[in-house]
């Protein structure tokens, strides 16, 4: 009998423990002229790191918009308020927490991955939620049987046919090897790297193509087999910045002094440089991350700073993307007049907005057969000097 | 496969089945003495990775200072873990396994708001490549397979020579007969639980001087050393140290052989064969 108590106690106790320390910076209160935006994210598992980042980054962005007095809409004053909802970056994961969205009513929600999404989008589609995905992919995710799917990040075919292409090209690169993650996204990539290149006709081709198991850090026998193949620039695709920095030291170790890109991923320059080291940092050629001195906006840097200020780290590149994104639908909504996401649609065809990241639109870049890639300027950057260092804007 | 080619995959074997050697031999001690699977062990091992990262790194420790200090720290938080966690749910080992699950959850999502989301990365005092004969191996690598060693070498002294470890051997072969010749279960128990936590912070020390750690790095080598504790035998040292070399000999050389998926795959295969022919592991006892 007292052994059971105990141990309902214990158990008790590490479940309360669970639930308040469970990383869901995210608030909800009960709405009073307030709207409520949802983050359907990553915020526990592998994934977590961009998901949490993500995540304090659109707070900042609703804080900032509280604190200038909320929305205008329709000749209303709303609060802006936020909920999140963790998909541990998991398919039956990502199918509760949008569901539990659904069921708040939600409207309006952010998602990070290419990868749990196919399983959100039945509700998506049935409950005519707006879905904001961080997400790579392409017509498989963008198409008009998903109408209320946006993408806030480049497609699979734009980062190859604009941004890879660009690169490789601009570094005259001839043999390149693929190291990707071995999920959805890493396994598509790593097919529409292929087709690129050859009907780019830079004189490239792809030497060696390797897929790994995500959380994998010691890659010596994946490199042991891929350097043979004497590749002169190594594509990451998505690799976590991490995982791109041991990659690099990795490669390095064997004597590899060539070129490496992590097209659709971002980067953490700070522990980049650490684990690598300037010398072997200066071999990256970095998407999505702006030069401080080459600002996309006035508000940019102030952002970098502030970000690091409260969170005690740099951002990394995708979170700007984010807060613009936001910044996007909240000038979209004002001048609807209404959060009816059938007005949203109809407004959002076509405009234009200035936001952190530069000036944005949707467009179809690639016959989706409809416009909901994000389109603002892509900048393409070396890393001098552990800095990053405009070199080329993707155009 | 040239001579350069199978020296350098040798070399390979050496640092993965060390690394996976340091990760399992603390949940294979804990299991041989309580019993009790403690799946907090990957998050203890980040826990161990960020503490060290922020001595060193940040706090400008010296590097071996920064290890001792872990040590000593997490060999208390193990006996703390033991007391309040697994002391009142011996015997019940289906919720010591929940409690440990529910510890692993809390102690990575506090270490979100704590540690943040950019990893940590431990610099060596010494760096460098060696290359001989076409094999190349970074002096980092060494230092640490060097300190892996040791600690290996330490606990093996331990278990086998040591009077602890005979009382912690007495009681994984029979707790009843252990009691009534004296040996103290709680004490063992504690001090089981308080070198299984500092071999587990340990092995991040040295995981986040190889490679980095953030919150998230915990899980896969808490996956990798449950299936090392299986196919080795559960509570068995040699059994799991063997597994581990097994492990390390298919991800080298399967892995620059035959590609990484290969290698993968190849690693579960072997789980479930041994779990279909012989469950008890290599060296389990039946």
């Amino acid at each position: 009998m007292k052994t059971k108590i105990i141990s309902l106690t214990v158990m008790l106790f590490v479940g309360m423990l669970m639930a308040i320390s469970s990383p869901v910076p995210g608030s909800a209160q009960a709405p009073s002229k307030s709207y409520t935006i949802y983050f359907v994210e990553p915020m526990s598992g592998p994934a977590a790191k961009w998901g949490v980042a993500t995540v304090r980054g659109m707070e900042m962005w609703v804080e900032d918009v509280n604190a200038k007095g909320g929305l205008n809409v329709g000749g209303e004053r709303y609060k802006l308020l936020t909920k999140t909802y963790d998909t541990a970056y998991s398919p039956p994961e990502a199918l509760t927490a949008i569901r539990k969205a659904a069921a708040d009513g939600a409207k309006y929600v952010h998602t990070i991955g290419a990868g749990p999404l196919p399983a959100m989008l039945p509700v998506i589609n049935e409950k005519k939620i707006i879905c904001f995905g961080s997400i790579a992919l392409g017509k498989e995710l963008t198409n008009p049987q998903n109408p209320t799917v946006y993408r806030w990040m480049p497609g699979s075919f734009t980062n190859y046919s604009k941004m890879g292409k660009l690169i490789y090209a601009g570094l005259q690169s001839k043999r390149i090897a693929t190291i990707f993650p071995n999920d959805e996204l890493g396994r598509r990539e790593a097919v529409v790297i292929k087709d690129v290149i050859k009907e780019a006709k830079i004189g490239a081709e792809v030497v060696a193509s390797e897929l790994y198991e995500r959380g994998t850090v010691d890659f010596t026998p994946i490199l042991t087999r891929v350097l043979v193949q004497k590749p002169d620039m190594i594509e990451t695709d998505s690799a976590h910045p991490e995982t791109l920095a041991v990659i690099m030291k990795q490669a390095a170790e064997f004597g590899y002094k060539g070129w490496h890109s992590n097209v659709a991923g971002t980067v953490a320059l700070d522990a980049l440089v650490k684990i690598t080291g300037l010398e072997t940092a200066s071999r990256l050629i970095v998407i999505r991350s702006w030069d401080r001195d080459v600002p996309p906006s006035k508000e940019y840097v102030k952002f970098l700073d502030d970000y690091q200020k409260r969170w005690g780290e740099e951002p990394f590149g995708g979170i700007g993307e984010t807060y613009a994104g936001w910044q996007f639908w909240k000038a979209c909504i004002e001048k609807a007049g209404t959060f009816d996401v059938d007005k949203f649609m109809t407004t959002a065809k076509g405009l234009k907005v200035d936001t952190l990241v530069g000036s944005w639109k949707y467009i179809d870049p690639y016959d989706y057969g409809i416009e909901r890639e994000a389109d603002y300027p892509l900048p393409i950057s070396k890393v001098v000097n552990g800095k990053i260092k405009l070199w080329m804007w993707a155009k | 496969m040239t001579p350069q080619l199978l020296l350098q995959m040798l070399v390979t074997t050496v640092g993965l089945s060390l690394g996976y050697m340091l990760i399992a031999s603390g949940l294979s001690l804990v299991y041989g003495i309580m019993h009790m699977v403690n799946l907090a062990h990957g998050a203890i091992f980040m826990f161990g990775g960020m503490v060290a990262a922020i001595m060193i790194s940040e706090m400008g420790l010296n590097f071996f200072a920064g290890i001792v200090i872990t040590i000593i720290v997490f060999a208390l938080f193990g006996v703390i873990f033991e007391k309040v966690i697994f002391r009142p749910l011996r015997g019940l080992w289906l919720a010591g396994f929940m409690a440990s699950f529910g510890a692993s959850l809390t102690m990575e999502g506090i270490s979100w708001r704590i540690f943040g989301t950019v990893g940590k990365h431990i610099s060596l005092p010494l760096k460098g490549v060696i290359s001989l004969f076409g094999v190349h191996l970074s002096v980092e690598r060494l230092i640490i397979i060097g300190i892996g060693a040791i600690v290996m070498i330490g606990l093996y002294y331990l278990v086998y020579r040591t009077k602890l470890g005979r009382q912690m051997r007495a009681i994984e072969e029979d707790e009843e007969a252990a009691k009534l010749q004296g040996v103290s279960t709680d004490m063992v128990s504690s001090l089981a639980m308080a070198i299984g936590c500092a071999l587990a912070a340990v092995a991040g020390v040295l995981f986040t001087a190889m490679y980095y750690v953030d919150p998230s790095v915990g899980f896969l080598p808490m996956l990798k050393a449950f299936n090392l504790v299986i196919i080795g035998g559960l509570g068995s040292l040699t059994g799991t140290a063997i597994a581990a070399i097994i492990m390390g000999i298919i991800e080298s050389f399967g892995g620059t052989l035959l590609g990484a998926e290969a290698a993968y795959g190849m690693t579960w295969a072997l789980l479930m064969l041994v779990v279909i022919i012989r469950p008890r592991g290599i060296m389990g006892v039946a």
